[in-house]
């Protein structure tokens, strides 16, 4: 028994070793994030857009880049910038990425990363202005058993390639999430992508009408009427049926039609009440409402706006 | 000497935009986006006040009514977020917000409105 | 007493083996975390993500709904439940601020709801997020039904007393939301933390409302926990446990060592397992908190890092 009670303590001994280490690793970490990092990346942040400003044509040159760290916190600047602006000369960005190997320290990290730090890692490249060779190499990771992997892989290919945009997302197994669709978006809005909603609502393919249905969206697009009205008629793809219906609403449009009541037949009573709810915020009158859902979910209806200060303003 | 107010939580988008105003001639400010903001605006008279966030605006802290003086125009308030929806820019500008723009954005376009801005105030 | 021991000593091994488990899915949902961090809010910039509904009972200081209202989300709002008669003071303070006018409330069949007095909106669109019920005050259950038969939105996060919420929380709720297939999760908790569910309206309208413990008849493959905090109540937060925690794993180490010259191998197990299970606690925490901020007394302070955010000065020529 006591030989028993021995092997458990070394077990102990050991766990409690490990994670003694990994609470000092990550007390370091933390310290150096906080003395360090914050100061680093303001001066990286400085020097690139100075270099921005400047563009002499030069590669500036990055302090303290061979400490621990710092390379992460480069491309971090880089990424950084590139995702909150648009209308930047990328040619600085990418000549930074090639002198300093960037993209290449990436793809080591990719290689030995798991999980989400090699989602985090990929997510960096989509950022940079990376080349097709990058977009390559990363094409084993779309077959990832993370999601978040998957995509990210995607996301570097589409920065990479945009003009294949539509070939890529129609090759892409998954459904897009709404979180990975506004990133999608996010690439759009950066001009990275093409604005072209037509042939991805017209797409026979589900996640490029996802996208397209999100273009519409967020651009308002008022013209896109037929083409939402001909997907709910054609009711190919369920959920996405309930999308482009959503975006019919959220264009306010007119939804006494045949096509929106032949869809919400074949809707459950939850994503009805779904669809009142999105109506209620967009403003239809309960006026005709009769002619698509049923009494009590008019009842349901009424009792929404009654209690909105809109009807009675 | 014209003073502008940069107020966000995030570090990083203050210091891109603080970069990206550079050289216009003014001097300009960075702050967190809450009580700091305020106390700073109480002591000094800023001519411009670009706020990175929506929330302050929309969550009852009156903030217009504390940034800018009783009658005065000054300072000109200019928000910048992620958000599209068209709620959230007329809800801004029934605020009081001047301006709205969002994230991504570009740093020649508000460099030039905010130089604009300035120079019709220098007037 | 040989034989207990022995039970004893396999429970320890137990209770390491699930912390360590704990701690790896803290670490995991932290890399998570900073993957969503790094897209700097570009998800939020759609505004057609999920929808979430704060619905609040028992508020009595209206710093409390300035925090709840203080989010960058776009399809989110807070309904606040207030017993007008109790707290007279309270509402009118909620009344003016907001500038709310009364509006029509229709008892709805989706969460029967009694007691509802009346309901408030704001004439001002920029805190149309906002919707105020004066309500009898019985259980916060009750008022969680009432409060959840007037939100619009499919997720409903109830906030008990004076809880507040860590900023980005809400935004953190969302990313996960959306970063899952639709109809796949019913509910979403967070820990460490207080036991707050963001639940969704269709499982707690199923469940006949809150009174019905909704949570528990979610199943389990469609409830996923957020490992940071999202609430925190604003008596508890400036708890500081920094030095308690050295003196406890210098008592701890102290006491392996003379078990171990001793020779009583049972012991050392037990104090070794107590080691692990606090190494891994402030490892977990320390996960669970690596970039979230909470805003006490006007200061925000960074919990993982211990940073305040003062005023910077700069000026360029």
């Amino acid at each position: 028994m006591n030989s028993f009670y021995m092997i458990c303590a070394a077990i102990a001994a050991a766990t409690a070793g490990v994670l003694l280490v990994m609470l000092l690793v990550e007390t370091l970490r933390r310290r150096r994030e906080l003395w360090r990092n914050d100061i680093l990346r303001r001066r990286y942040l400085h020097i690139v857009m100075f270099a921005l400003y400047a563009d002499d044509g030069a590669v500036p040159r990055f302090p303290m880049l061979r400490r621990a760290g710092a390379r992460l916190l480069l491309a971090e600047t880089l990424a950084g910038v590139a995702a909150m602006t648009y209308g930047l000369d990328m040619t600085v960005l990418r000549r930074i990425v090639k002198a300093y190997g960037l993209d290449r320290w990436l793809l080591r990290h990719v290689r030995r990363a798991q999980g989400y730090r090699r989602a985090r890692y990929l997510a960096l490249l989509a950022s940079l202005p990376v080349d097709g060779t990058v977009a390559r190499r990363v094409v084993h990771y779309g077959r990832s058993r993370n999601r978040s992997v998957r995509f990210q892989a995607l996301a570097v290919r589409l920065a990479a390639e945009p003009m294949s945009a539509l070939r890529l997302l129609a090759d892409y197994a998954w459904p897009l999430t709404e979180s990975e669709t506004a990133q999608i978006m996010a690439l759009l809005r950066r001009g990275v992508l093409p604005v072209a909603y037509e042939p991805l609502v017209a797409s026979p393919c589900s996640n490029l009408r996802r996208v397209g249905l999100c273009i519409v969206r967020q651009f308002g697009i008022e013209e896109a009427e037929p083409l939402l009205l001909r997907m709910l008629a054609d009711a190919r793809t369920p959920e996405l049926d309930a999308e482009a219906l959503r975006t019919l609403c959220m264009l306010r449009r007119p939804l006494i039609r045949r096509e929106v009541r032949d869809c919400v037949g074949r809707m459950s009573a939850s994503e009805r009440r779904v669809l009142l709810r999105c109506m209620v915020c967009e403003d239809y009158a309960p006026r005709f409402l009769h002619r698509i859902f049923d009494e009590g979910e008019c009842g349901y209806y009424e009792t929404m706006v009654k209690s909105y200060k809109r009807c009675l303003a | 000497m014209q003073r502008i107010l940069i107020a966000s939580d995030d570090e990083f988008a203050r210091e891109l935009i603080r970069l990206a105003l550079g050289g216009l001639g003014a001097e300009v400010r960075c702050s967190g986006c809450g009580e700091a903001m305020e106390s700073l605006c109480a002591r000094v008279l800023f001519d411009l006040v670009i706020v990175l966030r929506t929330a302050p605006f929309f969550c009852g802290r009156e903030l217009i009514g504390r940034l800018r003086p009783e009658g005065l125009r000054r300072p000109a308030i200019y928000a910048i977020s992620w958000q599209q929806a068209e709620r959230t820019v007329l809800s801004l500008l029934e605020c009081g917000v001047d301006q709205y723009m969002t994230f991504p954005i570009s740093l020649q376009r508000l460099r030039a409105k905010v130089a604009d801005n300035l120079t019709r105030m220098r007037l | 007493m040989f034989g207990m021991m022995t039970v004893v000593v396999i429970l320890t091994m137990g209770a390491m083996a699930w912390a360590c488990a704990v701690l790896a899915l803290a670490m995991r949902a932290r890399n998570a975390r900073r993957l969503a961090l790094g897209g700097h809010g570009a998800a939020l910039a759609a505004g057609d993500g999920p929808g979430i509904s704060v619905l609040c009972s028992g508020v009595r200081q209206s710093g409390q709904v300035e925090n709840l209202l203080s989010t960058e989300l776009v399809r989110y709002e807070v309904v606040a439940v207030v017993d007008a008669a109790h707290y007279p003071a309270c509402f009118e303070r909620l009344v003016d601020r907001y500038r709310m006018i009364r509006v029509e409330h229709v008892p709805s069949d989706e969460f029967p709801a009694r007691g509802v007095r009346s309901m408030w909106r704001s004439r001002k669109r920029c805190y149309r997020r906002l919707v105020l019920l004066d309500r009898e005050e019985t259980t916060q259950e009750e008022d969680f039904d009432a409060a959840a038969s007037v939100a619009t939105y499919d997720w409903l996060l109830p906030v008990h007393g004076a809880e507040r919420l860590i900023p980005g929380a809400v935004e953190r709720l969302a990313e996960v939301l959306g970063g899952a297939e639709p109809g796949t999760i019913g509910a979403v908790r967070s820990w460490p933390g207080e036991a707050e569910v963001l639940l969704n309206r269709d499982a707690v309208s199923a469940a006949g409302g809150f009174g019905q413990r909704a949570g528990r008849k979610i199943p389990r493959s469609r409830r996923r926990t957020l490992w940071e905090p999202v609430l925190y109540e604003r008596r508890f937060a400036a708890a500081g446990k920094k030095r308690e925690l050295g003196l406890a794993a210098c008592l701890l180490a102290a006491g392996v060592v003379a078990a171990a010259v001793m020779q009583r191998w049972g012991m050392v197990v037990l104090l070794l397992g107590a080691a692990v299970l606090q190494c891994a606690w402030v490892l977990t925490r320390l996960a669970a908190t690596d970039g979230t901020a909470v805003e006490l007394r006007g200061a925000k302070i960074w919990r993982g890092k211990g940073r305040k955010f003062g005023v910077k000065n700069f000026t360029l020529s």
